[in-house]
């Protein structure tokens, strides 16, 4: 499975959301994306590329776009 | 009953409420986010003060402000009640810009009750149809009883939460609110 299906995949299994709502989605966008889902999206993010990501890399993952952003650092090394 | 100091976290601190907090703890309880849940305060800013002040006094009832670390008042968490080693959580109302904002608080307000209060159990009540609760709750693997009716014809959900079980929630959240290395595995 490619990177930008991980990824997707993250965000689509733990906020029970479709692809389509991916693009522009933001945290608090929705129910599911708060504190709570936050922590269960960033488990995901890490398991799927196992990777420990930074704590304020995780507090910054404020969006879709964002995180892939952070994901591409040179820290985690995830090619979209 | 004021408790002199601060709570201090990495992402809030928690200070007891003083009457310069007055407008702020009305205000927020009467925010659409929380007036759903929360039983409403109609009251006016010097009634407000008066029990403020009422509740700085009183024996076994902790009531916090929550602030960020810029200085912003962004919510409230207490615990009440304290009877024995037993008290109830509530008044919990945090509009917090990032997600370790509301965690901490709460995690401060469990360290205050089972450290410094030696508390062992901490009960929460919540309506059973305020869902986003109910979810930040099940994070501190407190025990869920099935919903009650109350006197309103609510349904309601009390949840236990231990201080055994809240030492082994702590520890997770902490590896994650307070990590300090980023490390790459692969």
């Amino acid at each position: 499975m490619d990177n930008l299906k991980k990824y997707n995949n993250a965000f689509i299994e733990t906020f029970e959301i479709t692809e389509d709502q991916l693009a522009g989605l933001k945290y608090q966008d929705i129910a599911a994306w708060d504190s709570v889902g936050h922590m269960g999206l960033i488990a995901a993010l890490e398991d799927a590329f196992d990777i420990m990501m930074d704590t304020d890399d995780i507090i910054d993952l404020s969006s879709y776009e964002k995180g892939k952003e952070i994901l591409a650092k040179d820290e985690y090394g995830v090619e979209f | 009953m004021a408790v002199t100091g601060t709570l201090e976290g990495r992402y809030v601190d928690l200070k007891s409420c003083t009457e310069d907090d007055a407008e702020f703890t009305r205000d927020i309880r009467k925010d659409p986010e929380f007036v759903k849940y929360l039983p409403a305060i109609d009251n006016t800013l010097e009634q407000q003060k008066a029990w403020i002040r009422c509740q700085r006094e009183k024996s076994g009832d902790y009531f916090f402000v929550v602030w960020d670390k810029e200085g912003k008042r962004i919510g409230t968490i207490s615990i009440y009640g304290v009877d024995g080693d037993h008290a109830e959580s509530g008044r919990l109302a945090i509009k917090g810009s990032n997600p370790f904002q509301a965690l901490e608080a709460q995690i401060l307000a469990f360290r205050f009750a089972y450290g410094a209060l030696g508390l062992e159990c901490i009960d929460a009540f919540i309506y059973a149809d305020n869902e986003r609760a109910i979810r930040f709750n099940k994070q501190f693997a407190g025990k869920h009883y099935p919903p009650e009716t109350d006197e309103n014809g609510r349904k309601i959900i009390k949840i236990e939460n231990w201080r055994k079980d809240f030492e082994t929630v702590d520890k997770k959240l902490s590896s994650i609110l307070y990590r300090e290395k980023k490390k790459r595995s692969k």
